[in-house]
Order: structure tokens, then sequence, then C-alpha cells
């Protein structure tokens, strides 16, 4: 639904958020429908994102929505390439991808569905300093993963890859 | 009591797993009862009835479902997962280092981890950015073997990998997939991509994913080299789909080269009718069917070079077939290069790559049967001259014997006769190569009977004078002085072709 530059986005369990169009723009997909839909005042369903994710996504989509637009396909390889060689994380973004694992999981997923770059990545830089330094049991352990390897199996990789660490 | 409400557990869980639903509220019911029978089993050891006579499948769900602590791995795509580990790639000893370690994690982990680490490993992304060429094998169920120096050098990488980890196949189809995804996403720039998968017992199939994925992730690629043990399509796919999502390469190769090392014809065929060959100027194709010229025919009309290969067994699944040489002939008008080899007992070699620089035996099974050569004679293999004689600049020619047959067979031999239906057919050719070589694949002389005479008035022909010769110079010469004199003064290259 567009309201003088507002869209309605509805969530997975039917909570609606009003939001500037030059917000929800943020999302690649959004973009993308908002031009294939033209003026509409339905809402936008996001059967893949639940209402507390879409706030919080929407939380973030606000506070960049004057960052340089989202990059072309074309560009965005160069774009990525420059973006992934960057590992720091500006406070902002620090404070607000403060959450509980779960949380910032399903951020990650509303992120890559939703198509914002910048957020998926801020969440997969954040996953990565969690897991920087550690071992694997320490990740299972955060993560509560659960070790699907035989303990032959994970003896196996160990040995078959250690070249790999001497290379 | 107990007893009563065991039974009907079991009954009730038995009864949807007989009806193999997909409907979550039954499989969570089913998932509960099995769960409920499991814990009735561990107090009151009933008799009747065990865990164990449950599918393995549906057990897997309930203990998935009940401890329910993977939920971050359980759901998150291959593609996430590798974006957060694209952050461990600076310091390259310590990224090494902790790619290892979550590959330890559990096995998505390391699906997505371990081809990650290979790459970095045996190169770094920027080379592999520029990378014009690659050439990738994985090789599975295989005996590690430690990485040999010349396998990377900047424009070729040749990453050879194993497993045998026994995982599911699903899981090595995933890793490589995988692999794949990593190389393609720092290759955009691929003009050619060559990849050889050798897998054991645990096969991975190649399907048209696998190659939208190529074709959407290099754009610029020309040349495609597919050797795989197991070539396979997704019988389901629709052809007006793949237009739908607007993969095409009908204006892409130039060279293509598939071989398929099972009797997978069939498979071939339809890569074939999805992916028109107008542009394809040169072909190289093992086992040809009947069927598979038909579909080539048409297609074929830019085609300069050809390299064939087969078997002259008609028992051998992947026979030669000379009428679909024919037909390919017959539209193949501008065809310059012709090689081709041909194999006589299918338990000589299981298959023979050849490439400009490399010959790889993949098998050298005997069987010790003796069999019938009649029907391999001269005459057949002047079928293949007759079609493009006028174009025709370069025709090489290799069979493969077994001791055996060696003995059998005297007119698969070079002489007079065969040297002047070459010369008289073949006008414009320059480079000629005759080649006979045992299970071993070493040289058995195939010039001996030809000749002085017919040798300088097949070499002086006065519009285009032979250039190059393929023949084996230690068999020959060793017992034909006159011979080598000849070439020596003719001045010609007399190096073997491969």
């Amino acid at each position: 639904m567009v309201v003088s530059s507002k869209v309605i986005l509805s969530s997975s369990d039917a909570q609606s958020f009003t939001v500037e169009k030059k917000v929800a723009e943020r999302s690649i997909l959004l973009k993308n429908m908002l031009e294939d839909i033209g003026d509409s005042e339905e809402p936008i369903p996001l059967p893949n994102v639940s209402g507390k994710v879409l706030k919080k996504v929407i939380e973030y989509c606000e506070h960049h929505k004057d960052d340089d637009p989202a990059p072309a396909e074309e560009e965005r390889e160069v774009f990525d390439n420059a973006r992934s060689r960057n590992d720091e994380i500006s406070e902002w973004d620090g404070t607000f991808i403060t959450c509980e694992n779960e949380e910032l999981f399903e951020i990650i997923l509303a992120a890559n569905y939703l198509d914002i770059k910048p957020l998926l990545d801020l969440g997969c830089k954040t996953v990565a300093n969690m897991i920087r330094g550690k071992n694997a049991e320490q990740i299972r352990e955060l993560f509560n993963i659960e070790n699907d390897f035989t303990p032959e199996e994970e003896e196996q990789i160990r040995r078959e890859n250690e070249w790999a660490v001497d290379a | 009591m107990e007893n009563e409400l065991f039974e009907f557990t079991v009954k009730v869980a038995l009864t949807l797993e007989s009806q193999n639903s997909k409907d979550e509220e039954l499989m969570e019911l089913h998932d509960k009862a099995v769960y409920l029978i499991e814990k009735m089993s561990e107090k009151n050891k009933p008799t009747d009835y065990s865990i164990s006579q449950f599918s393995p499948k549906i057990l897997d769900n309930h203990y998935s479902k009940s401890k329910n602590k993977s939920h971050f791995t359980k759901r998150i795509p291959d593609e996430i997962l590798l974006s957060i580990f694209m952050h461990f790639k600076t310091d390259e000893s310590e990224s090494n280092t902790f790619l290892v370690n979550l590959s330890l994690v559990n096995k998505q982990w390391s699906t997505v981890a371990l081809p990650l680490l290979w790459t970095q490993v045996y190169s770094n992304h920027d080379n592999l950015s520029k990378l014009h060429l690659l050439n990738v094998g994985l090789k599975l169920n295989q005996e590690y073997r430690k990485k040999k120096s010349g396998w990377f050098n900047p424009n070729i990488v040749l990453l050879e990998f194993f497993s045998d980890m026994k995982f599911r196949s699903t899981l090595n189809k995933k890793l490589f997939k995988n692999l794949l995804g990593v190389l393609l996403l720092y290759t955009k720039n691929l003009k050619s991509l060559s990849f050889c998968i050798m897998s054991g017992s645990d096969r991975i199939n190649f399907n048209l994913d696998d190659l939208h994925n190529i074709f959407t992730n290099c754009k610029l690629l020309t040349k495609l080299e597919i050797n795989l043990l197991e070539f396979s399509w997704n019988k389901d796919y629709d052809l007006d789909e793949l237009e739908k999502k607007n993969i095409s390469i009908k204006s892409g190769f130039s060279k293509l080269k598939i071989f398929s090392l099972l009797e997978l014809k069939g498979k071939k065929e339809d890569f074939f009718k999805l992916y028109p060959l107008k542009s394809v100027e040169k072909l190289e194709i093992d086992e040809i069917s009947f069927s598979l010229a038909k579909i080539l025919k048409g297609n074929l009309k830019n085609l300069t070079s050809l390299s064939l290969t087969g078997s002259l067994d008609p028992n051998d699944p992947g026979d030669f077939d000379f009428n679909a040489a024919d037909l390919i002939f017959s539209e193949a008008k501008n065809i310059k290069i012709l090689d081709i080899q041909l194999k006589y007992n299918d338990g000589i070699f299981l298959a023979i790559i050849k490439n400009n620089i490399q010959l790889q035996f993949i098998s050298g099974k005997i069987d010790g049967r003796q069999r019938s050569l009649d029907f391999v004679n001269w005459e057949t293999l002047s079928k293949f001259l007759k079609f493009s004689s006028e174009s025709l600049n370069e025709f090489h020619f290799t069979l493969l014997l077994d001791e055996t047959e060696r003995y059998h067979s005297h007119d698969t031999e070079l002489d007079d006769s065969k040297l002047t239906f070459i010369s008289n057919n073949l006008p414009n050719l320059k480079s000629f190569g005759f080649y006979i070589r045992n299970e071993n694949f070493q040289p058995i002389s195939a010039w001996k009977k030809v000749s002085v005479e017919s040798l300088k008035k097949f070499l002086s022909k006065p519009k285009n004078k032979i250039v190059r010769i393929g023949v084996n110079q230690e068999i020959l010469f060793g017992t034909r002085v006159d011979i080598q004199k000849i070439f020596d003064q003719s001045g010609i290259d007399y190096s073997e072709s491969f």
C-alpha cells in the first residue's frame, strides 16, 4: 500500500508496519516488488518474516535509509568485494545486532530473504566474530549444534586436511 | 493398561509410517508416537515391539526434533554459511587452521568449509579472480595423494580432491556443488572451464542446475569440458522452464568436450537437445551413438575439429556407430582436424583421455578373451575418410589392440594400398598419423608394410605437401632404415602425436 510514499508491510504473524518507501527500498526484494506493482494500497505480505524480526529489520533500514542506495546487480561484485574486506562494525550497528543467537539467526535469514546485503553482511560478520578463535567443540556449544560425525569421521577429516594447515 | 497403551501407540506409529504422509501434522504425530514408544520401551521393556522396527528415517526425524538444539544450523542455507566463512581469509595459515576447525563442527559445515579451504590452499582469491582457464578435478573415494608440484600455475588450477569419509552420497554431491560454487564465485571472468569427477561407488550427479550455476556465473565462458563418471539430468526438467529462466548458451561455446565414461548415451543426448551447438567449432565426444548423431546433425555446420572415441566391439555398450559417423560427416563439411581413437576390446581400457599435453589412463583391466576381428578392417577405417576428404587437413588414427588380437589381425597395419587410398582421397592432408598400441599403450609396428616407393609418392604430393607424420620412431626405424632416410630427407616433422 502506498500512501504519500508510505508502504505497509505485513509479517508472517499478520502484524502490519507502515514505513517510508525509501526505508522499504533498502530491501532489493521490496524495491523490485514496488517497481513491479506500482502504486497499490495493498499491504505487502512477507510470509517468511515474523513481526518481531521485521520490526528489527525496519529499525536497521530506518537508520540506514540515507546511506548510498543499494548497488545494481552489475556493481554488486565490486561492492561485495570491498565490503567483505572490511570486518569493522560501526558502533550503532554493533549495538543493533547485539541480541540472542536465535534472533540474530532470524535477522540473517530475513536479510537474506529481503535481499538487504549490508544487513546480511552485518549478521555474517557478527557470527564470524563470535566463532573466531574457537574450536569446533566451542562452536557447537555456542550455537547448540549437534555433532553428526562419528569419531572416526571426525578423525578422518582432521587427518585428511592436516596438509592444509602445514601448507 | 500400559501394554494396551503401548500397542495402541505402536499401531498409530505403524499406520502413519505406512501412509508415508508429507503432512506436517501427521509427521509430527508419528514422531510423537515413536517418541512415546521409545520412552515406554525404556521403562517397561516390552517384548513384542522395539524401537528398532521403525524406519531409520523416522527415527532420524524424531531424534533431530527431540534434540531441537541445532536450530542455528538446521535451517541456515549453505550460501549464508559460506558468507560467514568468507570472513576468515585474511591471514592464510591462520585461516586454514580455522577452516579445518569449522569443517569439524558438523557435516553441513564441512561441506561448506572444505571447498573454501581447498581453494584457499591451492591458490589465493586474487589469482583465482584473474583466471580465464580453470581445471577442476574431484576424486572421491580415492586414497589421498599429497599435492604435487605443477598442480597450480597462473593459468591453470588443478584441484584434485579426495574423500572417503563415507558420507552419504548427498553430502558428497553437496561438497562438490559447494566447491564448484566457491570456485565460480571467484572466477566470473572465466572463459574456459574443465572439470573431472571420478568417484568410486559413491556417485555424484551432475545435473542441469549445476550447469546453470556455471553459465550464470561465467557469462564469458566459451569452452567447457566435462568429464564425469556419471552425467545425469533431472528428468523432470522442462525445456520450456529452462527458457523461462532465460538461461541459454545458444551463442556460447566454440569448443566443447564431453566425456561420459559409462553407458549414458541417453543422458548425453539430452544435453545436446538442450544446448544447440551451432557455434561449436571443436567437438570431442566419446561413445557416439546413432541417436546422438541424429541430434548433432544440423548443428555442426561450423565444426572444424572433431575428436571421437569409441569401441569397435559390437558387444560394447560404447560401440562406435559408423552410421552415426556417416550422419555427422555428411553435415560437417568443414572438418579440418579429425582425431579418432578406437578400442577393440572392452576389457583393455575403460577410457583414454587425450588432450594437448597429457594422456591419462583410467583403468587397465584385461579380460584376456579372444575375439574375432573380422569386423576390423581397412574398409571400416576408410569409411571415415570418404566424407570429409576435401577439407581434411589432419587425420590421426589410433587403434588399441591387446596382445591376442595383435597376432590375429594383420589387416590393421598400414600398407601401400592404404597409403595410396589416403593420398587419393585426402588431397589437402598435411598431417597424418597412424598408430597401433597394445594394452599398455606401448607402440606396435604399424608402418612396416609400407614400401619406400609409396611413401615417397605419399610425401611428394604436388598440391599440398605433408608437413607432419605420426610414427613411432623406435619401432619403425629399428627395422626400416630406408624409411627413416626418407623421413629425414623430406624434412617433415615425424614425431608421434602423443
